[in-house]
């Protein structure tokens, strides 16, 4: 029997009987939540605040619109009824969070868009032995050192997958099904395995952060956040190695003369040509010659590397002048500016600035649950939940694991994320436990994924490798399907693995 | 040219900013309780009477939620968090409130070289920290408001006809119901040898759990004329539900049950439910601490800043649990409660 060897091709969005259903629902939900809170005797302020959030938590699953327009629908709704002061509404779009994201995102689409990962990645490869584990290897490694620096699992991707795409093309034809499964699997998985770990490296993190109590929110910056998940990177990064050379372990020998120039001659994609790739568009110019870079650093690569230094350096160094990260990471992206390295042009067309609405309105949400009180009336609904959180945190992770999964079948990623922190981080600190371990534990388990459909983003990795153009490079399906559930266990094994050094910490 | 001399012109720029911004000292205020507490809350109105116009200061605030969770892994780990909050902040000095901030973190820091602190809403001696003896530290004392209890309790008066005690026949007996929280049973001797003539101080009695208080409240019917309370936030529902009762909850039952009045020595305890109460004012305490703060921020030695008591007092009163009782206070008292808006019908 033949095995499977693609992933079926899939159109983006949902199918339109699916949309029209959902449509239904943004017309029957908020009206029926409203009415339905006004007769169990809730006052109309958050009646009314409940109504309108609605209409965004029915949007997300069903995926109707993008993602941020929801939200900003919601908040001039809110606005437009006055269920809440405009400073409380608004007051995601003043957070420091918001600055941070900015910042992070910008200083990201510099070092993207320099050429500097580039020349990183072809100063590896080259320097590597010639086999095909040596180079998975480098993939994943270098994409795990390229995680904590690029601000999104998109952009990261698209750095990586022009090389899968060059590599595959080179050697696919000297190598086996296997073979191409491990290169296939270390791109991807490099970039977006560890995705939960470092607080800028993805801005879904950044959303969490500015949702955890002020005073997590000083105890879990830039190191504080990455020594935390230390012991689950150290398992992951174990368990990944094991669980890939358990399923496509191939070793064989690849011809230095085959790989020669590669890297240098790759351009990274931009995020709107990537993005396009998710909707099965092709890139305007993937497969075109694109030049080398020069042998000198470029300006913007100097400045690429001053803003990490910079950003490095004031981190490290923030007990002895206190400025708040996200403080400092804006002042370093003002410096690029002013220093002209930084420009207009990447500033606006490089950055998700989707996100960033998103999160003022997420942030404001909050916040202004908070004023009107449901967040204490959702922690009184939900106590039960709070009591397993805190009595026995292991099963809260198993039941949490058990509904991102599910949920994650049919919901996009961004939604099941959204919804679950603004449930859960709440209910969290009022049981007295870490919300950035909560938070931590969801953004780990959504980034857990089986199928390639789950992610909009795995699709595009797959177009842009140009993994079964021809029979000559295909992958096997079966195999990435057994390494992809035996992540998700990993994953799970991971926070599981944490709790006794959370507790040795104190964060637990 | 214009490139580089742009650069510098920022950079200067900055540098100043810079250099303004680590000038600046640093001040921690360390909690023990949680924000929304009353106590809490008086404290922090307390506090922002001063630091609103402290301008040169950086001002930072940890809460470490431990009148909440109170049971030993979550003091374990709120004393883990706020040590690394101070480590993190590196303050010059840090006003730590309430005992519990001492007992896990801050009396670690005596004598400490650059810490200094301030201490508030200590129920007990400071000895217990070794602040007595140390060079670092100085504060206010929260005495209890026991004097102004006892003499609010003489000066009740009957509505009705007349009957014992009320009526000066025989002394008023009072017996004290606590929970078993650290600060009140630490305090519990104070108020066990405090002079309580002429009421009679018949016992002291701190339970674990819910049925326990219910118990010794109905108890204390024959054994006492008033019932006088402190805290009650840490009482487990039962022996199979570890979760502490809702305060409002506790003292909505217990003034109902007692047949007796209800006398709070802590100003909230009146909105709990208790008949009325006489308590420190914890935004004297807020206030003071502050203005120690200040002092040590200035230069002044804490060891030449002695350590001041608690002189406010504030009263709360609901006329309407007063008036099931058969029982009014002088009109002063009313007239007090109500200019501090804690007066209720």
């Amino acid at each position: 029997m033949s095995e499977p060897t693609q992933p079926p091709a899939r159109r983006a969005g949902p199918p339109p009987i699916v949309e029209v259903f959902g449509w239904c629902l943004c017309l029957v939900v908020p009206f029926g939540v409203f009415f339905a809170l006004r007769n169990a005797g809730m006052g109309s302020n958050s009646a009314v605040f409940l109504a309108i959030i609605s209409l965004p938590l029915v949007m997300w699953p069903f995926s109707l619109l993008p993602d941020f327009v929801p939200g900003l629908l919601a908040v001039v709704m809110i606005l437009l009824v006055g269920a809440a002061p405009p400073d409380i509404v608004l007051s995601g779009f003043s957070s420091y969070g918001y600055l941070l994201i900015i910042a992070i995102l910008g200083l990201g689409a510099l070092i993207r868009t320099s050429g500097l990962v580039n020349r990183c990645a072809a100063l590896m490869i080259n320097r590597l032995p010639g086999n095909v584990l040596a180079y998975s290897g480098t993939l994943f490694f270098g994409g795990l050192l390229l995680t904590p620096f690029l601000p999104s699992p998109a952009g990261r991707l698209a750095v990586v997958a022009p090389l899968v795409a060059q590599l595959e093309e080179r050697i696919g034809p000297q190598i086996g099904t296997k073979g191409r499964t491990l290169i296939f699997m270390g791109g991807l998985d490099g970039v977006t395995l560890l995705t939960a770990a470092f607080l800028t490296a993805a801005p879904v993190n950044l959303i969490v952060y500015s949702m955890l109590p002020q005073q997590e929110r000083v105890a879990f910056q830039f190191v504080d956040w990455v020594t935390a998940a230390s012991v689950a990177v150290g398992v992951m990064i174990a368990g990944y190695i094991v669980i890939a050379l358990l399923t496509s372990f191939d070793a064989t020998r690849i011809k230095k003369s085959d790989t020669k120039g590669l890297g240098r001659a790759t351009k990274a994609l931009s995020r709107k040509e990537f993005e396009s790739l998710a909707d099965g568009k092709p890139p305007a110019q993937q497969n075109a010659k694109t030049a080398e870079p020069p042998e000198k650093l470029s300006q913007r690569e100097w400045g690429a590397i001053g803003g990490i230094v910079l950003l490095g350096v004031g981190v490290l160094t923030t007990p002895i002048h206190l400025i708040p990260a996200p403080v400092l990471a804006f002042l370093i992206l003002s410096l690029l500016f002013c220093v002209q390295i930084m420009n207009k042009t990447d500033f606006v067309a490089e950055i998700d600035w989707s996100f960033i609405f998103l999160l003022g309105a997420l942030v404001g949400f909050t916040n202004t649950a908070a004023h009107l009180g449901l967040t204490d009336l959702l922690v009184t609904e939900i106590s039960w939940l709070g009591d397993i959180l805190r009595q026995d945190f292991a099963t809260f992770i198993l039941i949490l694991a058990g509904v991102i999964v599910t949920a994650r079948i049919i919901i996009p990623q961004t939604a099941v994320t959204l919804v679950l922190v603004t449930a859960l981080l709440p209910l969290a600190e009022a049981s007295g436990v870490s919300a950035w371990v909560v938070g931590f534990s969801i953004l780990m388990l959504n980034d857990a994924l089986i199928f390639d459909f789950q992610s909009p983003m795995h699709v595009a990795y797959r177009h842009a490798t140009g993994i079964g153009k021809d029979p000559g490079r295909t992958i096997s399906l079966t195999r990435l399907t057994i390494q992809r559930i035996a992540i998700v266990g990993l994953r799970i094994g991971a926070i599981l693995a944490s709790i006794p050094f959370w507790k040795s910490l104190g964060i637990l | 040219m214009i490139r580089i001399l742009s650069i510098l012109v920022i950079l200067t720029l900055l540098g100043g900013a810079l250099t303004y911004h680590a000038g600046k000292p640093r001040v921690l205020v360390l909690q023990s309780y949680e924000p929304d507490y009353a106590w809490t809350a008086g404290v922090i109105e307390g506090l922002d009477r001063v630091t609103q116009s402290w301008s040169d200061v950086h001002l930072n605030a940890h809460y470490m939620y431990t009148k909440k969770f109170s049971d030993a892994d979550s003091l374990r780990r709120a004393g883990v968090q706020a040590g690394n909050a101070v480590e993190r902040w590196k303050p010059d000095v840090v006003i730590a409130i309430d005992n519990l901030a001492h007992a896990l973190v801050m009396q670690d820091y005596v004598n400490h070289p650059t810490i200094k602190i301030v201490y508030a809403g200590v129920n007990g001696p400071v000895s217990a920290f070794g602040y007595d003896s140390a060079t670092n530290v100085t504060g206010i004392r929260e005495n209890r408001a026991m004097g102004p209890v006892r003499d609010a309790i003489a000066a009740l008066q009957q509505t009705g006809p007349a009957s014992a005690p009320w009526d000066g026949s025989r002394p008023i007996r009072i017996r004290y119901v606590m929970d078993s929280s650290v600060s009140v049973v630490r305090d519990r001797p104070n108020v066990d040898r405090f002079d309580w003539s002429p009421l009679v101080y018949t016992a002291s009695v701190a339970v674990e759990d819910y049925p326990t208080w219910q118990k010794e409240v109905r108890r204390s019917r024959d054994m006492a004329d008033v019932i006088i309370v402190t805290n009650y936030r840490q009482l487990k529902r039962s022996d199979a539900d570890s979760s502490f009762v809702p305060p409002d909850e506790v003292m909505g039952w217990t003034e109902a049950n007692a047949g007796i009045p209800v006398i709070g020595m802590n100003v909230f305890n009146t909105e709990d439910g208790a008949t009325f109460s006489v308590g420190a004012s914890p935004i004297e305490q807020g206030q003071v601490a502050a203005e120690l703060a200040g002092l040590l921020i200035n230069g002044q030695a804490a060891s030449d800043i002695p350590a001041r008591d608690n002189l406010q007092f504030l009263v709360s009163m609901s006329r309407e649990r007063l008036a099931r009782h058969g029982l009014i206070l002088p009109q002063v008292y009313e007239a007090f409660a109500r200019a501090t808006n804690t007066f209720e019908r």
